[in-house]
């Protein structure tokens, strides 16, 4: 694979902390999502006004998707689902922006996959216990052990896998487009960009919450 | 060893053929379904995604060893 691009370093305690340029994106990404939520959820009315009724359809939309997918006593997983639906989608399109999407790093991704399943490990064991945590990796039947642990070390590798795949074929495909245009690349990428860019990114982040959603109830409930 | 290298990328392409399979399969049930069932077809298209998303992850990998073979050539 190439080289991630490496915009400056830090030193600290003696090493040089490399800072990529994804990195960077994604503080940035962090930023306006903090922004915007501060700023669109201060003096909230019991009769909303315009930017509060924008928020709640997002809010409600959320609810709903993990209501139908998880079910009702899951309510509490919306402020997670939520974020990583801004934050993928954030990722996904930079494209549009004349940048390269963060995730077509596989560090990045892997990173998100970690993060889902350090959620669905603690959620499970929140639920069980950590005896019944343990016990479960015998179900249904005892041989079945290494095939149990092998499915739960290999889900975020894939999920990662998945995402990062999709949005670097994207990339490459889009790269290629632009060098064989040439000087002539008008209006040609633009049907382009709306399909690798707007339309891959939100599939691949429906389909990464969605595959989180299933995972975490289906291993809660083992 | 660089046009070995090309060939075997060519290869791994291939491998493509089984999510395209996958998927074609996933969506021509899932629009039967549909055709069948208009009311249920929020839960059908979400598992419809779901099932793509899993044949399709066949076709990514092919997909990443096509590009790390391609990125051995060093011409």
């Amino acid at each position: 694979m190439e080289e991630a691009k490496i915009l400056f370093e830090i030193p600290l305690f003696g090493y040089n902390i490399q800072i990529a340029e994804s990195i960077v994106l994604q503080w940035f990404i962090i930023a306006v999502i903090v922004i915007l939520s501060i700023l669109l959820t201060r003096n909230l009315k019991k009769e909303p006004d315009k930017k509060q009724t924008v928020v709640e359809m997002f809010v409600n939309g959320v609810s709903n998707v993990v209501r139908t997918n998880m079910g009702e006593s899951y309510l509490g997983f919306v402020p997670f689902i939520g974020t990583l639906v801004l934050f993928l989608l954030l990722m996904n399109i930079f494209g549009l922006f004349g940048l390269e999407p963060p995730t077509r790093e596989y560090p990045v991704t892997i990173a998100m996959g970690a993060i889902t399943f350090i959620v669905i490990q603690a959620y499970a064991i929140k639920e069980h216990g950590l005896i019944g945590y343990f016990i479960g990796f015998t179900k249904p039947i005892v041989p079945l052990l290494p095939i149990n642990i092998m499915e739960r070390i290999m889900l975020p590798v894939s999920l990662s896998l998945r995402l990062f795949g999709n949005i670097l074929a994207g990339t490459v495909i889009m790269g290629l487009i632009y060098e064989s245009l040439g000087k002539f690349a008008i209006a040609v990428p633009v049907p382009l960009h709306f399909y690798f860019d707007l339309f891959d990114g939100t599939i691949q982040m429906v389909i990464f919450v969605m595959l989180t959603m299933v995972n975490i109830k289906l291993i809660a409930e083992h | 060893m660089t046009g070995l290298i090309a060939i075997g990328a060519g290869i791994a392409a291939l491998g493509c053929i089984g999510g395209a399979i996958g998927i074609g399969n996933a969506t021509g049930k899932a629009v039967e379904a549909m055709g069948r069932q208009p009311e249920a077809s929020g839960k059908i298209s979400s598992a419809m995604i779901l099932g793509c998303a899993l044949a399709e992850a066949t076709a990514i990998y092919a997909f990443l060893i096509g590009l790390l073979l391609v990125f051995k050539i060093t011409v």
